[in-house]
């Protein structure tokens, strides 16, 4: 029954991280049609600035948030403009490398500039302390996290879905010349697609690490989130959400009854069925050809 | 009209030099690194013939994702599961006696069953889920790597015995012939691919994979083969890794070693005989002068302590960069610079 709980209630709450994460990647797709593989360097940078800054300086942590969240949209906005855009009529995987490239150079950067390998991020407000659910004992905060994790995602999803501004970003990613046409500013709106992805991708950093530590594994929880974004629907924004807590409940089955060290491996494992039988996810357009 | 189409992404250049010259190429790129291998073994240190083989390694397995990249233009991120596979797989096959030139090509037959089954799923639909494929593969090849060393020879990995004998210069210069050998074989059978009707194939799915189909290439088929080759290749390279390197441990294989032959093959230029090659000797080279650079200019305590660091950076912003500015890297400089010189010589047409 403690297992069960714990392989519920953890995947649940982990899902709701990939969620937040997935919902970036995905965000990214619909603009652009590219694979972020940046986006774990957005999450790690402003969770790395908000912990160091945490430690060195006694600024309140709504505002180092602030200042790192800014830096990661801006740096997003930056690599689209002065990279990505630069690729738009050559063929896709020039964007994707691109972004490779940007995650090779953001990494080694990382690495000169913040030297600790562990930092720990304090949210005030946050309760500490454990609760016991069903014979499982699991720490308030991080289910605090993952409750602020689900409702930032489902609101977005609803803006997305119902506001103009949803309607006009769906219909750039969509077919950029008709948008055009209809009097949409694609560029901007492929800029502030970026720029709100990873901001998301901050935002996710800095909750993750706020419960856990800040270190360069949560570069592959953003990996995590591509198996996550195809088992969802690739271009699908509420198939974020589908995605995100079926790869965290996977995850936590995996974990509570099989071992940790298989999450990863039976992730992509997921990945590679999915693609096999269900290559546009359960959310997704049904639009992806075979050849 | 085919033709133009098929031309390796400049058709004029195809139609001014014609294949016969394209032969000589390859041939003229064994002969550059015969003479450099001789050189350098005849009169080099050990240490030097040492650069010189694990530059004749990666270009190996540069050789292998140029051609799955820059001809088929398939995206793959996580080839180090290919060469961690192949390292495994021979060590598996030597550990049950198998003898050493034929370890190695069981590694490498492992590895095209191991790309057989990663890229059947993603090779059956358009676009680039290869990608994501590929890093399900370095994680899927990582985990089975990690759970055999630990069931058997425990945290500091597998010792292989020496394949050669004499002193460490002599085994070094062995090894170079021996690579050189692999490498020359390596060039003669893509270019042999490229150069037919395969070759063809591949760049007319790169460029259009629709149009391809309508051609009545089996699309499907011809990626998959593709895959399989380079994966072989790649599981080959990761085998006489193991050899040469002498031990293998599952964490020396990481993602960012994908990225640096990435940028082999960016910075060299796609779909190139030559390119791989380049990229291999620059980027192989970079850790050792990149310490040295950086301390000229920022003189930091522990700049050989970031050099790994630093290399990245500098991998990352080649990648960028040549992705941007130069899209088929130092080849396709090269030829715009000669074909500008030759044209200024020739005077207005």
């Amino acid at each position: 029954m403690s297992e069960l709980t714990a392989a519920i209630i953890g995947g649940l709450s982990l899902g709701a991280v990939y969620s937040l994460v997935t919902l970036g990647i995905v965000i990214i797709f619909r603009a652009t049609e590219t694979f972020n593989f940046a986006h774990g360097s957005f999450m790690l940078l402003a969770a790395l600035i908000v912990g160091r800054l945490q430690s060195h300086s006694g600024l309140p942590f709504a505002l180092l948030a602030l200042i790192s969240l800014a830096i990661v949209g801006a740096l997003g906005a930056m690599l689209f403009r002065f990279v990505l855009r630069s690729t738009i009529g050559r063929p896709h995987f020039v964007a994707v490398i691109a972004t490779l490239g940007f995650a090779a150079a953001a990494d080694g950067v990382i690495g000169i500039v913040f030297p600790q390998t562990q930092y720990t991020i304090t949210i005030p407000g946050l309760s500490n302390g454990s609760a016991r659910i069903f014979g499982a004992t699991f720490s308030v905060a991080s289910l605090e996290i993952s409750a602020f994790a689900v409702i930032l995602t489902v609101a977005l999803v609803l803006v997305f879905r119902f506001t103009s501004l949803g309607v006009r970003i769906r219909a750039a990613g969509q077919n950029s010349l008709l948008a055009s046409q209809g009097g949409i500013n694609v560029h901007w709106v492929y800029l502030g697609s970026w720029a709100l992805a990873c901001v998301l991708a901050g935002v996710a950093g800095i909750a993750y690490g706020s419960v856990n530590s800040v270190n360069q594994g949560i570069e592959g929880l953003a990996l995590l989130a591509f198996p996550a974004a195809l088992l969802g629907g690739l271009d699908s924004i509420p198939g974020s959400l589908i995605g995100g807590f079926g790869i965290g409940l996977i995850g936590g089955f995996v974990a509570a009854y099989i071992g940790g060290e298989y999450v990863t491996v039976v992730t992509y494992l997921v990945l590679l069925i999915v693609m096999l039988f269900l290559p546009h996810g359960i959310a997704g357009t049904r639009s992806v050809r075979r050849v | 009209m085919i033709r133009e189409i098929t031309g390796t992404g400049s058709a004029a250049q195809a139609r001014a030099f014609d294949w016969r010259s394209l032969i000589k190429q390859r041939y003229l790129i064994i002969a550059i690194a015969f003479i450099a291998v001789a050189f350098v073994t005849a009169a080099g240190s050990s240490y030097s013939i040492y650069i010189v083989d694990t530059i004749l390694l990666s270009a190996i397995g540069a050789m292998a994702l140029d051609l799955l990249m820059g001809t088929g233009g398939q995206v793959s991120i996580g080839n180090v599961a290919f060469l961690a596979g192949g390292a495994f797989a021979t060590v598996w096959a030597s550990r049950a006696g198998v003898p050493f030139p034929f370890d190695v090509i069981i590694g490498g037959l492992a590895c095209a069953v191991f790309g057989f089954m990663v890229g059947l799923p993603a090779l059956r639909i358009r676009g680039m889920y290869l990608a994501l494929a590929t890093l399900a593969a370095f994680y899927l090849a990582d985990f089975v790597g990690q759970q055999y060393q630990d069931n058997t020879v425990g945290a500091a990995g597998f010792f292989l015995k020496p394949v050669f004998s004499g002193t460490i210069a002599q085994q070094s210069a062995s090894w170079a012939w021996l690579l050189l050998a692999v490498l020359a074989g390596t060039i003669i059978l893509f270019s042999w691919l490229r150069s037919g009707r395969s070759g063809r194939a591949w760049r007319m799915i790169r460029d259009h994979e629709i149009a391809a189909s309508i051609m009545g290439i089996p699309v499907s088929r011809y990626k998959l083969s593709l895959f399989v080759i380079t994966s072989a290749i790649i599981g080959i390279q990761g085998g006489l890794t193991a050899h040469f390197t002498e031990s293998v441990t599952y964490d020396s294989f990481t993602l960012s070693l994908s990225i640096s032959v990435i940028a082999m093959i960016l910075i060299g230029g796609l779909d190139s005989q030559a390119g791989p090659l380049i990229g291999a000797v620059v980027i192989t080279t970079m850790p050792i002068f990149v310490p040295d650079i950086i301390n000229t200019f920022a003189s930091s305590s522990n700049a050989s302590q970031d050099a790994s660091s630093y290399a990245e950076v500098v991998y990352g912003a080649l990648i960028v960069i040549f992705m941007i500015k130069a899209p088929r890297g130092l080849v396709g400089l090269s030829q715009a610079v000669g074909r500008k010189v030759l044209s200024r010589r020739g005077g207005p047409r």
